[in-house]
């Protein structure tokens, strides 16, 4: 064992729509699969309301109910003026049901624009709260070969920048990011860096040295991509085991704490 | 719980120490922070050997990527650190009149073992991987045994580099060993698929796993199709970090044994396939 107590920010469960042949979806394989690798707490999110609607986050209430360690990511649709009317009632029933980020979904059919008078009142009351939010598919987070459907580099400044309290989480960063991360990150000290897929060459002990070790955040991507390279990246990082720690799961826990403050 | 829920080499990597048996990474390169793709910290050999050394990596096989004129810069680090690098010659089809010279130039060298990373794709050489150009190469490494590392992926490169072309190639050379780089598919089950068929029926094709390991279950799902015997560890470092190939051979649902065949008991017998021209 590492002696790291790892908690995960990137975990999904429950039935995709395109899963890979050796896929594992089910709440019991994919915590039983963390587990193997000495993950015992984790955010999750529901496939359902990832892929379907957000109406189905109530349906990961329950997998966390049952499963302690875990607490619940709740989905947003990336423009939500319509869809939440009432922004006060519908951030009060996330704090209610003890949710500890929000996750935002990009849509194929909008993603033309992500600037933050389009997002939706509901941002605002992130920001009120300091609710987490995890953005999925921004141009930092996906692989150069796939296409961009969500924020920008440019969003992602306008956005940290309109709502300063709201911790921004680039889900997934990308190895070739780091050009423009960095001084992203300088210049936003509410933007965070999620590691499931991050491969820079000894990209951990770099983002430490030029952002710190405060706004990195350890995450498996669960069921797509499996733990073990994340937990890797972290346990065999030339960084100190006080910011290993941070990295693993207590810069996590502060954000969470936060909420609410 | 299997037998190998927690392997030894499991435990060892979840502790942070190295991994003990031989590794040897059959797709490395040589390159520099300021590479144009993207920033690459530590890239120098000195940091890739510091990184290899807290990993438990033995040997990587490097090479250089770029218009195929500037081999000498590796084979200059393979000589100064033959006993962690193992060097790969870049041929560059674009220029054909050079390749024989560039190669037998480069194999003076005994540091230097095979050939690679044989790059098709638009985005470097954009040159199919069936093209008459490539045809000195083939036949160089056909006389030699030689390992030739041939990237493959991702599906929209499917028409310069796809699995099944890579398997005419190897089937015409039968004694030049072929790595499918990537496994042929890191965007594409469809691409893996092929890959993986292609090296179950050609005794002389391989599957080298960097970036396949990102589908979960993948390294064990490959050894159930294709055998243990056909699948070698890279990681594309410095260009990737070579932590996650790591885990993905460490943490797999495998013996021990088949770990250590991936990590590099079957790319040492190739290594040791290769032959030096009378």
């Amino acid at each position: 064992m590492s002696g790291l107590n790892f908690f995960d920010a990137n975990v999904v469960v429950g039935r995709v729509v395109r899963p890979t042949p050796p896929m594992r979806v089910t709440p019991e394989d994919v915590l039983a699969d963390l587990a193997r690798h000495d993950i015992h707490e984790a955010l999750i999110a529901h496939a359902h309301a990832i892929d379907r609607s957000h109406e189905d986050n109530a349906g990961i209430l329950p997998i966390v109910a049952a499963h302690p360690g875990t607490r619940p990511v709740f989905t947003v649709p990336q423009h939500s003026s319509i869809d939440f009317p009432d922004p006060d009632a519908a951030i009060q029933s996330m704090l209610d049901a003890g949710v500890a980020a929000v996750r935002v979904t990009p849509s194929r059919y909008n993603g033309y624009t992500c600037d933050p008078w389009a997002l939706g009142p509901i941002w605002r009351r992130f920001d009120d709260v300091r609710m987490p939010v995890l953005l999925v598919n921004t141009d930092l987070g996906r692989y150069p070969d796939q296409p961009a459907l969500g924020f920008s580099a440019k969003n992602i400044y306008e956005t940290a920048k309109t709502f300063p309290r709201v911790p921004l989480i680039i889900v997934r960063l990308n190895f070739s990011a780091l050009r423009v991360v960095v001084p992203l990150m300088r210049e936003c000290a509410n933007v965070y860096a999620e590691l499931s897929f991050f491969t820079a060459h000894r990209g951990y002990e770099t983002l430490v040295r030029e952002v710190g070790p405060d706004r990195l955040l350890f995450g498996s991507g669960m069921p797509w991509g499996p733990p073990g390279p994340a937990v890797v990246a972290t346990t065999y990082a030339a960084i100190s085991e006080d910011e290993k720690r941070l990295i693993a799961g207590d810069n996590l826990r502060r954000l969470i704490g936060a909420i609410g403050s | 719980m299997t037998d190998y829920e927690r392997t030894t080499i499991h435990e060892a990597t979840l502790a942070g120490r190295p991994v003990e048996c031989l590794v040897i990474d059959a797709h490395a390169h040589l390159q520099t922070p300021s590479s144009t793709a993207a920033h690459v910290p530590h890239a120098d050999p000195e940091g890739m050997i510091a990184a290899m050394d807290a990993l438990g990596i033995d040997v990587a096989c490097i090479s250089i990527l770029g218009a195929g004129d500037q081999n000498e810069l590796m084979v200059e680090v393979v000589e100064r650190h033959p006993d962690r690098f193992a060097g790969f010659v870049l041929v560059n089809p674009r220029y054909p009149n050079d390749i024989i010279e560039v190669l037998e130039r480069s194999f003076r060298s005994p540091a230097v073992k095979g050939i690679g990373e044989v790059h098709p794709t638009t985005y470097w050489h954009d040159y199919p991987v069936l093209g008459p150009n490539y045809q000195p190469v083939w036949e160089f490494a056909e006389a030699r045994n030689l390992p030739v590392l041939i990237h493959s992926g991702p599906m929209s490169e499917a028409q310069r580099c796809r699995p099944s072309d890579i398997g005419k190639v190897a089937a015409a050379h039968p004694n030049m060993n072929v790595l499918i780089g990537h496994s042929g598919g890191y965007d594409s089950w469809e691409m893996l698929e092929e890959a993986i068929e292609t090296a179950r029926t050609h005794d002389n094709v391989f599957l080298e796993l960097c970036a396949m390991g990102r589908y979960t279950g993948i390294v064990e799902h490959m050894v159930g199709r294709v055998g243990e015997d056909k699948i070698v560890f890279g990681t594309d470092a410095p260009f990737h970090d070579w932590t996650a190939e790591i885990a993905h051979v460490a943490f797999a649902r495998l013996s021990d044994r088949i770990k250590e065949k991936i990590f590099g008991l079957t790319m040492q017998s190739l290594l040791d396939q290769v032959k030096v021209p009378v």
